[in-house]
């Protein structure tokens, strides 16, 4: 039995954003991640017949590990049922409704220890947001959205004329004006970057018995800068954890994702961070490790990077680690 | 030839409108051969005559149109709401008029359970009525320490929990996450509300009242039926998995079924393609007691909770509008598929926002795919104005009302989630009558309980708890109310053809009164006794109410 909690991705936005493309994206890419996905229409999701394993009802083991639940038991009763396979889950997809709220989605990840909670994306299609947000059947839902998501995918504005999709850049910014936005294809590979955990860099000291491969590696965080900036650093003495708690709080909202290994004075411990939710956990480290950490933005790196030198981290080139 | 019985009474309420009464009735086959006098049952020929209810009053088998069958197998499970309940097989469950009373109620329950780790479920709990006194882990703690108890509340919103459950959960005062309701220390009192929170708490438990239908619920919804007057029920929102349709299937074979059963797909279950798929095939399951062809749709959520869609002003305490169970335009796509496919909506709108959304849909699917005689019925239907009434009129849209809620929550909807203006409104039978929109009436079973003649009470009286009469001008006759759970609720459910009235060649299914609901004092018809049923020409008792 593994102890290491799931990671928990929620995926919203209103009906043609795109959610599916990119679930069905992230399936085809899961590489070794065991996704399992939650939505509301097996239907939709266009699984090649012969990918899948087993078929029950309201869930479908595919070849490649990864698990897809249909939601039309309800998310509360569905969440208790896959629960039971754990063991054969590394990270839960939830696929929101489009009228559903992401954060009390999120909420289920924040409650229960067996799940790590990640990033919380929503994806706005650039060609319909100005109607649907000017519906009064849906404006309170859609403007609601809008408070709990870590990044925004304007989608479709190949599709929309360059005055709707400035219009929904700034509606969206106004609404959200802390998130990031980015415009994308929905399943474009920087966003199965994001969302998979990239892997960590090959040791070459053990090289040939680490199981991923450095292609897919390499390929991973070169789609992930189409869009996104990342920076790995490094540090060989102690950290100060006061100031680097401090450091994570006052980028939270700037970091998409942060993590690494961090040897404090007094202890190590993990660092993840999705959105802006700070998550340090004791580790059990070798007391010469030294600290080791990546993180991922939409913007600019160099202000969090100089408060980290101020730390006395360093740059790694290009290399993430785990 | 089948032989031929006939029952005698002191009045056989037919709703026939060519014979409203008669003193007989004679029976071959389960069906009806004619009501009239004792002279008019001879040109039949030789009978047997039953004069077991020759005191009591015939009227046609009640139609319950929107309660659920896990009305029958919710009694495993012990009831803690506010008032009285009788469970099928007659047992008195005390209501708990205080949180004290609930406690009690739940340690006598704890005493039945064998070992000391089973977890402890009870249903129907309703504090709205205790004013500011709400439960917590500390009561629920001395009732048990080693099991979790879960309790759930009758709005179907929140949990109450022990702290035995609270520890398994890995709840404690830091947990902070909206729905873990805390008290003024920051400790947890147990209380748990939304999605995240009950996830938790079913997580070390499993939720016993998940999953699909089982014949042994079938069998004591009939029973639950029969105890009320009814002979034809819906169970308005069924999982159609293979498990269930063998229940239905098995259930409505049982030799002395007294129930004919309607079950409604659940639309959103699976793809509307694949739903549609499901209910055509259903049909070979059809047979007497089994009338499959409903399809459900949920459009919104409840008043009480604050889920249902509403039209501005929205609710009157200002909380934020409800949620769409889907995507509107989903919705919209469910009901052109459905009604496309011929088969029959039955549609949850609580809200008038959402009966606005599926009266949009509905006419829009007539536009595409006109089709005479539909009878798509909106359920609950609780806020549509007259303007939304004229629509359904237009449209050949049905309704269905949820009269029982004047009463049960009457009083907070005036003062808390409509305000006096639009509560009066509320449930408006009245409305309906007047602008022509065929109507029933219903208890969402087992939401409130299953027992058509004190629906029929609750639109005829419009009174709340607390004795308010609710909207005078929505008040309906008697009479009137007497269709509304007989041949109004078979017409919403299409079925006015087999069941509804004492006609010749209907099912011969009568409920057996002890008074005539057009005879006693309007407040009385609630408290009229009710013997049993007779279903397809066989009399069933009602269980004696003990405890």
């Amino acid at each position: 039995m593994s102890d290491a909690p799931i990671d928990f991705t929620v995926i919203g936005g209103f009906l043609g954003s795109g959610k599916t493309s990119l679930v069905n994206r992230l399936l085809a890419a899961a590489g070794n991640t065991r996704f399992a996905v939650l939505v509301n229409d097996f239907g939709a999701l266009n699984i090649d017949e012969t990918l899948i394993r087993h078929q029950d009802g309201r869930i479908m083991q595919l070849a490649n590990g990864c698990i897809c639940c249909s939601l039309a038991g309800g998310l509360v009763d569905t969440m208790v049922e896959l629960m039971r396979y754990r063991d054969a889950i590394d990270h839960i997809l939830i696929e929101a409704s489009g009228v559903s709220y992401p954060s009390r989605i999120m909420d289920f990840a924040r409650i229960d220890p067996d799940l790590r909670p990640g990033l919380t994306l929503v994806l706005i299609d650039a060609a319909n947001l100005q109607n649907h947000s000017t519906d009064i059947r849906l404006a309170e839902t859609i403007t609601a959205q809008m408070e709990s998501a870590d990044l925004f995918v304007l989608t479709k504005t190949d599709i929309a004329s360059a005055d709707m999709a400035a219009w929904t850049r700034d509606w969206v910014a106004t609404h959200a004006p802390d998130a990031p936005i980015i415009e994308s294809r929905p399943d474009d590979a920087s966003l199965v970057a994001l969302i998979t955990d990239p892997p960590p860099a090959p040791d070459p000291t053990s090289a040939g018995t680490h199981h991923h491969h450095l292609a897919d590696h390499t390929d991973l965080i070169g789609a992930l800068h189409a869009h996104f900036a990342s920076r790995a650093m490094t540090a060989t003495k102690p950290v100060d954890e006061d100031a680097f708690t401090a450091f994570a709080n006052r980028y939270s909202k700037h970091l998409l994702r942060g993590k690494g290994t961090l040897h404090f004075h007094r202890r190590s411990a993990i660092w993840q961070q999705a959105g802006r939710l700070v998550h340090l956990e004791d580790a059990d480290l070798d007391i010469d490790t030294a600290s080791q950490i990546v993180m991922i933005s939409v913007d600019d790196l160099s202000e969090a990077a100089a408060a980290l030198q101020a730390m006395g981290f360093q740059d790694v080139a290009n290399v993430p680690v785990r | 030839m089948s032989e031929i019985t006939v029952f005698s009474a002191r009045d056989v309420i037919t709703m026939n409108a060519s014979r409203p009464h008669a003193t007989h009735v004679a029976v071959r086959d389960g069906r009806i051969l004619g009501a009239g006098s004792l002279e008019d049952m001879h040109q039949w020929g030789p009978f047997t005559l039953n004069d077991d209810f020759a005191d009591k009053t015939l009227v046609p088998g009640f139609v319950e149109g929107h309660a659920h069958a896990m009305e029958g197998g919710i009694w495993d499970f012990p009831y803690i709401g506010f008032e009285d309940r009788w469970d099928p097989s007659g047992r008195r469950w005390e209501g708990a008029q205080s949180l004290e009373a609930a406690i009690a109620a739940l340690t006598a329950a704890e005493a039945r359970l064998d070992d000391a780790e089973t977890p402890l479920f009870a249903w129907g709990f309703d504090p709205i009525y205790f004013g500011e006194a709400r439960m917590n882990a500390a009561q629920l703690d001395t009732v048990s320490t080693t099991r979790p108890i879960i309790v759930l509340h009758s709005n179907g919103h929140l949990l109450n929990v022990n702290s035995r459950l609270m520890d398994m959960a890995g709840i404690t005062a830091d947990t902070n996450v909206y729905g873990v309701l805390k008290d003024d220390s920051g400790k947890p009192t147990g209380e748990l509300m939304e999605m995240a929170a009950k996830y938790m708490a079913y997580r070390q438990t499993g939720n016993p009242f998940f999953g699909g239908i089982k014949t042994p619920s079938l069998l004591r919804y009939a029973e639950s039926a029969v105890n009320c007057g009814v002979t034809t029920a819906t169970d308005l929102f069924a999982s159609f998995n293979e498990e269930s349709l063998a229940a239905y299937a098995e259930a409505s074979k049982t030799p002395g079924y007294a129930l004919r059963l309607m079950p409604a797909l659940n639309t959103i279950e699976q793809s509307i393609d694949e739903g549609i798929a499901l209910a055509k095939r259903a049909l070979q399951d059809n047979n007497d007691r089994l009338h499959h062809r409903l399809c459900k749709v949920m459009t919104d959520g409840s008043i009480q909770g604050f889920t249902a869609r509403l039209k501005w002003p929205g609710y009157h305490n200002g909380k934020p509008n409800g949620l769409w169970n889907l995507d509107p335009n989903t919705l919209g796509e469910l009901v052109l598929g459905y009604h496309k496919a011929g088969l029959h909506l039955h549609i949850h709108t609580n809200g008038d926002e959402a009966s606005e959304l599926m009266l949009d849909a509905v006419e829009a699917a007539q536009l595409a795919y006109p089709r005479p005689d539909h009878r798509h019925t909106l359920q609950h239907c609780q806020m549509a104005d007259a303007s939304q009434f004229r629509r359904m009129a237009k449209l050949g849209v049905c309704v269905n009302l949820f009269a029982n809620h004047i009463y049960y929550w009457g009083d907070q909807h005036a003062a808390i989630t409509m305000g006096p203006d639009r509560a009066n409104r509320m449930d408006a039978a009245g409305t309906a009558q007047r602008e022509g929109v065929p109507y029933a009436i219903h208890s969402d079973a087992p939401v409130t309980p299953m027992a058509p003649l004190f629906t029929a009470w609750c639109a005829v009286n419009r009174q709340t708890r607390t004795g308010i009469v609710l909207g005078p001008e929505e008040r309906i006759s008697a009479e009137d109310a007497l269709y509304a759970i007989t041949l109004g609720a078979a017409y919403t459910l299409h079925m006015d053809h087999l069941v509804g009235s004492i006609e010749p060649g209907k099912f011969a299914d009568f409920a057996v009164l002890e008074d005539s609901p057009l005879e006693v004092d309007p407040e009385a018809i609630r408290d009229i006794g009710v013997w049993g049923t007779i279903s397809g020409g066989t009399p069933h008792k009602a269980a004696t109410r003990t405890g």
